[in-house]
């Protein structure tokens, strides 16, 4: 009898502790940081259930990870990439069936082959494993080893058809790293554009960023354009933007110095080198992020001139702000053409008709 | 109810389940203690906080350390958490959860054990201020690591918060102390 | 050992007067640290005076607190001073000292530029700050 009353106290404690009563929330927004794809995942969320949806988009990189994640041995594209679940056509060809994901990554991956006349490739995958980036003191392969694996490299035998995607070379192998992180963040924000209670969200997957909707206080999202060379918080521009993402693709990102030869992460398919396009940088300003990523590459492949060229001629409805190797930065926006910039400026792309 | 406490009953320290009088007998306690604290921890794990201070945590496991620091003493509640924190860190979070959670812990810990000892504050207080030590803790690593002030913001409603939950804890810690005592001067453990 | 002079935990109240005082502190404290920080969040967002030199910002300052501002070493300096909510470019040592005689700037915006040094006194608003995020 004694023992009811105390009882229900401790089962009201109990459920009291349950409550995340060690730390507050912060109303209409969340955040939170996780590694996927090798890289760090940064997603801000405002919106009265922001909460809900910051899980719901971190469990949504999980499974993208398995499917585009080249490292990661149970994905469908190491699967791919290892020959499993191979059928065979009515024409006898080795094909496989992938997810729509995969198809979009694939096809966005040849369209920008085709771009850049070979130069962006998605089957470098036997030459960049030969390179180190990731450990600060790689080495540079061996040249007969390079010669070799450049052999394999080739978008030329893959192809693709709807959901059917058949690889014609028995040495090829996928990397979809230049790609997979705008598919990613393009389909993340279609999530949440389209689910309740969301205001806005800033997206930050491994330093690309994609934002839309507002922020509590009304303000536009100023995202900074990282400086070449230096600690973090050091920017050549700031952008200000209401719905489009910022990418940037850099020979600083990932790098080694052997021999005082500087040898940076952007390779050429040629030969399997560091592309020595001229250019230090090159940040893709657009709405499409898938798009906007794999641009930012073929820019770093192509140079600055080929690349607007490139651009002016599809009708990409991008801006690209090159840092050259000389420090200078050069904004191109198809419609007016080149620009000079100011290290420090602030540029403002908000689509507001003044 | 109050039968034999004036005869000469042997009142061992804690028969059977709770029997602390050999070394092998706390070990195995203290081990078990340690398991329910880390099971505490997959709870915490469980539930996420929306925070941008990553490796914040509830401060659930405090009820088995609060207790261990007023049946055990210090030295044996750092060697609880500072375990706990390991395999936590090793089972679910990741290594910087574990900086967090020493740095949180040792501050919360040592914060207790000098009002504990001074014999002013009961147990209620001191997990309060255990609670509210170890979420300063938490930011002060933060601090740290990020190399920013940003995260000092966070302070006012964390040092809060922890001093909400101490103060549950130790009111649960205070409530299975007393029950073991008398149970223990029962002869019942 | 007789039961009466075993050692034993002293029994514990539930809750003391020195306890009360421990809980109100904290509660106190935290009350202080967020006053702080909503007085530093409203300075934030009035006009501030940013210095750059070679294009990298070395300082922030509040226009409403007086004060003299040395940039540069021995060999290039200039001074600044804010004043009544005003900002100039009070000495110099740049050959044309066109940064001195430029008219003083306040909240409403501007800017003072000393060329030959590359220092740029510039008004921005609170919102000038940090960035969202930062794309690399």
């Amino acid at each position: 009898m004694k023992q009811n009353p105390r009882f229900l106290i401790f089962l009201l404690l109990f459920a009291a502790l349950l409550l995340p009563c060690c730390s507050p929330r912060e109303k209409g927004a969340a955040s939170d940081t996780k590694v996927f794809f090798d890289t760090s995942v940064t997603l801000t969320i405002y919106g009265d259930e922001a909460e809900a949806a910051l899980s719901e988009c971190f469990d949504l990189c999980r499974n993208y990870e398995l499917i585009y994640s080249a490292d990661n041995k149970n994905s469908e594209l190491s699967k791919i990439n290892r020959r499993e679940g191979v059928e065979v056509d009515a024409e006898g060809r080795s094909v496989f069936t992938v997810s729509d994901e995969l198809a979009e990554a694939v096809r966005l991956g040849l369209g920008a082959w085709e771009d850049s006349a070979g130069m962006f490739d998605i089957t470098m995958r036997p030459v960049t494993v030969l390179w180190d980036f990731r450990s600060g003191k790689g080495s540079v392969p061996d040249d007969y080893l390079l010669s070799e694996e450049v052999l394999r490299v080739g978008s030329e035998w893959l192809e693709l058809s709807g959901n059917t995607l058949s690889v014609n070379n028995r040495n090829t192998a996928i990397d979809l790293g230049a790609v997979a992180k705008g598919c990613i963040s393009a389909r993340l924000k279609d999530y949440l554009r389209n689910r309740k209670g969301i205001d806005g969200a800033i997206l930050n997957l491994g330093g690309n960023i994609s934002v839309f909707g507002t922020k509590p206080d009304g303000t536009p999202w100023q995202i900074g354009i990282q400086k070449p060379f230096t600690e973090r918080g050091e920017l050549i521009s700031t952008v200000l933007l209401e719905d489009g993402c910022v990418i940037s693709s850099g020979v600083y990102e990932r790098n080694f110095t052997e021999k005082g030869i500087f040898y940076h992460h952007i390779l050429s398919p040629e030969d399997g080198m560091p592309v020595h396009s001229g250019l230090t940088q090159a940040t893709v300003i657009g709405t499409d992020d898938a798009l906007a990523d794999t641009l930012s590459t073929v820019c770093m492949l192509l140079g600055k001139d080929a690349s607007e060229a490139l651009i002016q001629e599809k009708g990409y409805e991008v801006k690209i702000l090159y840092t050259l190797d000389d420090g200078s930065l050069v904004l191109f926006d198809p419609e007016s053409g080149e620009e000079s910039v100011r290290e420090g400026e602030q540029l403002d792309f908000r689509q507001e008709d003044d | 109810m109050n039968q034999n406490s004036s005869v000469s009953r042997h009142q061992s320290p804690g028969a059977g389940f709770f029997r602390t009088d050999t070394p092998a007998a706390r070990l195995s306690l203290l081990g078990l203690l340690t398991a329910l604290a880390v099971i505490m921890g997959y709870i915490e794990y469980r539930i996420p906080l929306p925070l941008p201070v990553p490796g914040i945590k509830l401060g659930l496991c405090n009820i088995v350390i609060v207790f261990v620091l007023y049946r055990f003493g210090f030295l044996r509640a750092f060697l609880v958490s500072a375990v706990r924190i390991v395999i936590v860190g090793l089972l679910f979070g990741s290594p910087i959860s574990m900086l967090y959670g020493l740095g949180g812990s040792l501050l919360a810990l040592l914060g207790m054990r000098f009002l504990k000892n001074s014999g002013r504050f009961s147990c209620i207080g001191t997990s309060a201020a255990g609670g509210a030590l170890h979420s300063a803790g938490q930011i002060a690593v933060a601090a740290l690591l990020t190399s920013g002030t940003a995260v000092f913001r966070y302070l006012p409603v964390l040092l809060l918060a922890g001093e909400f939950c101490g103060v549950l804890i130790g009111l649960v810690v205070s409530i299975v102390l007393r029950r073991l005592k008398s149970q223990q001067n029962q002869g019942i453990i | 050992m007789s039961p009466s002079t075993e050692k034993k935990p002293a029994k514990k109240p539930w809750f003391r007067r020195a306890d009360l005082f421990l809980l109100i502190g904290i509660a106190v404290l935290s009350a202080a640290l967020f006053a702080f920080f909503f007085w530093k969040d409203t300075r934030i967002n009035s006009p501030m005076l940013e210095i750059t030199s070679g294009g990298k910002t070395i300082g922030v300052y509040p226009l409403d607190e007086d004060r003299e501002i040395r940039i540069g070493d021995e060999s290039h300096y200039n001074l600044c001073r804010i004043e009544n909510g005003t900002v100039r470019m009070t000495e110099a040592d740049c050959p044309d000292r066109s940064c001195v005689r430029s008219l003083a700037i306040d909240r409403r915006g501007g800017q003072i530029i000393c060329l030959p040094h590359r220092v740029v006194l510039r008004i921005i608003d609170g919102t000038g700050g940090l960035p969202d995020a930062v794309a690399e």
